[in-house]
């Protein structure tokens, strides 16, 4: 699982794997902008066959924290 | 700036420096917090105080249910408390003089006065409500609650802060002295020179006015030039007056022992309208995005509501600055701007052709720069028919021409020096970081005793002087500090002492 | 915490630690001087033991407040002085950097006075203007025989005037406003393209003071005169000797049939054997200023810089540690004045009149170099048909001294039995001097002794100058004595009667 979320920013957001980690966030990572903040969000809702919320999304600021916002949805994260 | 007020703040930086060297987590709490509201009392008066420490304890106890009981409508009661707050001081007054009718008989309205920084600290507390609802693990005291809501380097006009940012740099204890005071030391006087000099530069001009008297367009018509010229003199007079009020206040913090996140980040280097966001007044963008447009943008999986998302934040963005009909038009010009640029974004992924890389930054960050700039058109005017007319003669090819221009000659050239003096002083510190990180390469390659070639052999001695200057970069940069802030000093004096030599005997 | 420090202070090195006594010392030097040294120095001064006499040996002729002064000055002197030697130990430990720090000091003088002279617009724009070198730079042109010229066509604005001698420790209020200056083609403050006057007006910075041009006395003059026009060819910083020359090179031209020489005895101060130095010492900056190398001039503002900032240091000591002999709490430079029907307001007197006995002037060289002035303006204008006359601007001392209170500070409790015994004097010797020559003689004293007996204040509070209400006073007097030879009739009237003003003639045939 750890790969795939992270194999679903990079190819969202077009950076290489390697560069993405738990604490990478709009603020630190130019790439992922508004225009990718909602990409991701379908991105994420059609691989992992959720519907999010709005409170979840804004759980998402961080990979580490949408990772531990799918854990808590009970989805194989 | 009266020379009490001047005291007043030294020894409440003073004050605060000192609790560095106090071990005990809460006593330093309380004095900062002494301090803060020492300062606060004095600049807005006792009345306000008040106000602010009702505002600050009722935000803890809605934190605390929030805590307990995380429901969407406790926190919409959360926040429809702090927006009426924020509402009743900032917008009554504008509204009663748009709709006379509406407030009649309630005379009180006109005589509404802001309280100092209720916008930069009912979103604070905003943050945190909205934060406690999302989870987050904030458990602060009330100390560090009421410290977190006024904290004097921030209560007054941002930067806005996250709690969870705040509370362990409140908490734990401040590193080396020294290091903190001469970065903090360096922040104050730049954002000083920057604020008090070159901003007051800008909006007076050099000798027959400057940007104010620019936008002052009595039976004058501005030609299309002189409108860019304009806006960007504004452009740059506003990022000197806010970006060096932030380094002010970043400073004294630091210097304080508690660092800030930054707010502004080279904005005119940015190369998009949507990375222009990331670099300007960072602390209140990232609040909209965090907490007013993804929310809003979630409420539906729809492409043209995301859009529409994108406009709405940006027009809530200029309403916050203030309840004016110019602002809602520049919030609305830079949300089409991001809308138009995420639009483009999405057609040059389809369109195989691209400009070479440095071309294509080069005119992707000049286009960018104007189109910002522009903007500041409707931001500064006096009203809607102004900026209209202002915006107009930009789109006039007949309005261009050196014959149209109506500004002093030697504004243009300022502008020009600010500009060019800018981009330089960007471009030479960019080098100097560059210059920086290859010298530590090469460092490490001499302590590896790694094969270095005859550049590194034959630049010994220019490393070697490199590195006793740095070592010294004190001696160097302090006199030219100290002009700096005789500079900042003069101007700040200007209504007193300081006359021009005209009336007296030479 | 205390401990803290002073642990931190054993450990430290013991350069830190000399620097750190020495400011020590110097603060407590500061503080003892600010709470002792006032109530030390009156002792000895009213003293008369031997120590008194070796120290003040000159006590019985120099006011308390001249010791207080000399002191502060000194005690502010040494302060600074412990301060260096303080910050040179601190530093000494860094030779390479200090000779950093010196050669960046020296480039960043340069650069920055490189900067401001070739944009001397930017020195007024970053208040750099309150230096001579540069206001000059901003606003005048240098001229052989002038010395110096404002600039022709010039606008300037201050939104910022109190009055010169204004400064905030004297812990008064004091609203601004704003001056407009706009000068016509020869440099003068007058509308441009006027090139045909009736009455040219001469003198130094009186004639030209106001807020805006309509409210001088060279415009009320004209105003009063309606139908004649009144050129003002005054300008401050001139004396006698240019007010002539001014008279002869842009007055003549404009072919008047009256010149009007206005001044104050204080214009003396440019003639006279002492005062060459003065003269001299303005002559030899101007010359720097525009004809001098960059190092000459880069020498000069740094001086009149060092200047500037040692007066606004000792201003601000002088505040923090003054005291008065008689009255705590009033600033030495103070004057309370009560006029008829006002309470007591604070002002300050900048000038003060000679207080010499009339005929001790008449002696001196200035004077006698202005007699020949009076006299060669009085040939010129007879051989180009211009009627001459001579018009004496009090001082704000004449006219008010006697309604000085004693609630005054007391560098003028000093000075007020001499000022009150001694006014008029001046407009007695120039009286003699006018009789003497043959010219016709305007004083505003007696119309300006008027309006202080019914209460009016028509000097600035912080300021030598006239206000609006005295300018109005004397353009009326003038107005009305120009208006006696146009009519043809040549009155002559002995002193005012109560309530209207008569102007005051002396003519002698």
């Amino acid at each position: 699982m750890s790969d795939a979320l992270i194999q679903l920013f990079a190819e969202i957001l077009q950076i290489d794997p390697t560069d993405l980690n738990e604490d990478s966030s709009p603020d630190n990572l130019k790439q992922w902008d508004s225009l990718a903040s909602m990409e991701l969000v379908a991105a994420i809702e059609e691989k992992f066959k959720v519907k999010l919320s709005t409170k979840e999304i804004m759980k998402m600021s961080t990979i580490g924290r949408a990772r531990k916002v799918l854990q808590g949805k009970s989805v194989a994260a | 700036m009266s020379s009490q007020t001047l005291v007043i703040f030294v020894s409440v930086l003073l004050l605060s420096c000192a609790t560095r060297w106090i071990p005990a987590v809460r006593t330093r709490q309380a004095l900062l917090l002494a301090g803060s509201y020492f300062l606060y009392a004095h600049l807005a008066g006792a009345g306000y105080l008040a106000l602010l420490i009702a505002s600050s304890l009722m935000n803890y106890c809605w934190g605390v249910l929030l805590r307990r009981r995380p429901t969407a409508s406790l926190l919409g009661a959360g926040i429809a408390s702090n927006v009426l707050l924020l509402a009743f001081f900032k917008y009554m007054s504008p509204l009663a003089r748009l709709w006379p009718g509406a407030f009649s008989g309630l005379d009180f309205v006109h005589q509404i006065v802001l309280p100092l920084g209720v916008s930069f600290w009912t979103f604070q507390a905003l943050s945190y409500l909205i934060d406690t609802y999302l989870e987050e693990e904030l458990e602060p005291s009330v100390l560090e609650f009421c410290l977190y809501m006024s904290f004097w380097p921030t209560v007054a006009s941002g930067p806005v802060c996250r709690l969870y940012k705040m509370l362990p740099r409140f908490r734990k204890l401040p590193g080396s002295f020294g290091e903190d005071f001469s970065i903090g030391a360096v922040r104050i006087v730049q954002g000083l020179f920057m604020k008090f000099v070159l901003s007051h530069l800008l909006a007076a001009g050099v000798s027959n006015g400057g940007v104010t008297a620019g936008f002052n367009t009595e039976g004058i018509q501005r030609s299309g030039f002189d409108v860019w010229v304009l806006a960007i003199g504004f452009g740059f007079q506003i990022f000197f007056d806010f970006a060096g009020y932030s380094h002010i206040v970043i400073g004294a913090a630091r210097m304080v022992g508690i660092q800030l996140e930054e707010n502004f980040n080279r904005p005119y280097l940015s190369t998009t309208p949507a990375v222009f966001w990331t670099r300007w007044h960072m602390s209140l963008s990232f609040w909209i995005r965090d907490y007013l447009y993804v929310p809003l943008t979630t409420l539906r999986r729809n492409r043209w509501w995301h859009h529409m998302t994108l406009v709405i934040a940006m027009v809530i963005f200029g309403f916050w600055h203030d309840a004016r009909l110019t602002l809602i038009l520049w919030g609305i010009y830079h949300g089409l701007l991001l809308v138009a640029h995420r639009l483009g974004q999405k057609l040059s992924r389809r369109i195989p052709f691209k400009l070479p890389s440095p071309l294509g930054a080069l005119f992707s960050w000049a286009a960018t720069f104007m189109l910002i700039c522009l903007g500041y058109i409707p931001f500064r005017a006096n009203d809607v028919p102004q900026a209209l007319q202002m915006m107009d003669a930009v789109i006039t090819p007949g309005s261009y021409g050196f014959a149209h221009a109506t500004l002093p000659w030697d504004f243009y050239l300022l502008v020009l020096v600010m500009v060019a003096g800018y981009f330089s002083y960007s471009g030479l510190v960019q080098l100097l970081s560059l210059w920086k990180t290859r010298r530590e390469s090469i460092a490490r390659a001499q302590a590896l005793d790694e094969p270095h070639g005859t550049w590194a052999a034959l630049s010994r001695p220019i490393l070697w002087s490199y590195d006793e200057i740095t070592a010294r970069k004190w001696w160097l940069l302090a006199p030219v500090l100290g002009l700096l802030l005789l500079l900042v000093g003069l101007s700040l004096l200007d209504n007193s002492d300081v006359a021009p030599f005209i009336y007296t005997r030479f | 915490m205390i401990l803290t420090v002073h642990s931190r202070l054993r450990n430290s090195q013991p350069r830190l630690r000399t620097s750190i006594a020495i400011v020590v010392l110097s603060l407590l030097m500061t503080l003892g001087y600010a709470l002792f040294g006032h109530t030390l120095i009156k002792a000895l001064h009213e003293s008369d033991s031997s120590v008194a006499n070796r120290l003040m040996s000159g006590r019985q002729q120099t006011s308390l407040v001249a010791y207080f002064s000399k002191a502060d000055q000194e005690v502010l002197k040494i302060s600074l002085f412990l301060v260096s030697i303080a910050f040179a130990i601190l530093l000494s430990r860094n030779p390479f950097g200090i000779v950093l720090s010196v050669m960046s000091i020296v480039v960043t003088l340069l650069l920055f006075f490189l900067l401001l002279d070739t944009f001397p617009p930017l020195a007024s724009a970053l208040h750099f203007d309150s230096i001579p070198y540069f206001s000059f730079r901003v606003h005048n042109l240098l001229d052989p025989e002038l010395g110096f010229l404002d600039k022709p066509l010039h606008h300037t604005e201050d939104h910022n005037f109190r009055g010169w001698a204004y400064s905030t420790a004297y812990g008064i209020d004091m609203a601004p406003e704003t001056v407009t200056i706009q000068t016509d083609e020869e440099g003068f403050r007058n509308q441009p393209g006027v090139t045909r006057a009736d009455v040219v007006i001469l003198g130094s910075s009186f004639p030209e003071y106001g807020p805006d041009l309509e409210d001088t006395y060279t415009k009320k003059v004209e105003k009063h005169l309606n139908g004649l026009i009144v050129v003002g060819l005054a300008k401050g910083g001139y004396g006698p000797i240019e007010f002539l020359k001014v008279f002869q090179r842009f007055g003549l031209r404009k072919k008047p049939k009256y010149a009007v020489l206005t001044f104050n005895t204080e214009d003396l101060r440019f003639l006279g054997t002492d005062a060459l130095g003065e003269q001299n010492q303005r002559i030899q900056n101007l010359k720097i200023l525009y004809q001098g190398s960059f190092w000459q001039r880069w020498t000069l503002a740094l001086e009149q810089a060092r200047q500037g900032v040692w007066k606004g240091l000792s201003a601000g000591f002088t505040s923090m540690v003054r005291s008065d002999t008689n009255q705590p709490g009033i600033h030495p430079d103070l004057v309370s004045l009560r006029l008829p029907g006002s309470p007591p307001q604070p002002l300050i007197f900048p000038s003060h009149h000679t207080g010499l006995a009339s005929e001790d002037f008449l002696k001196s060289p200035a004077w006698r170099q202005f007699e020949q002035v009076v006299i060669d303006f009085k040939n010129i204008s007879d051989q180009n048909q211009v009627v001459p006359i001579l018009a004496y601007i009090p001082f704000a001392t004449e006219t008010y001294s006697e309604y000085t209170t004693l609630e005054s500070g007391g560098k003028w409790l000093a000075r007020r039995d001499k000022e009150i015994a001694t006014s008029g004097n001046d407009e007695k010797a120039v009286q003699a001097l006018a009789e003497r020559v043959g010219i016709e003689l305007i004083s505003f004293l007696p119309a300006f002794k008027d309006a202080a007996r019914q209460g009016k204040l028509v000097y600035y509070r912080f300021d030598n100058h006239w206000n609006s209400e005295g300018r109005e006073i004397a353009a009326r007097v003038t107005a009305d004595a120009l208006r006696a030879h146009i009519d043809g009739a040549a009155s002559s009237s002995n002193g005012p009667t109560t309530g209207v003003v008569q102007p005051v003639h002396y003519l002698q045939k």
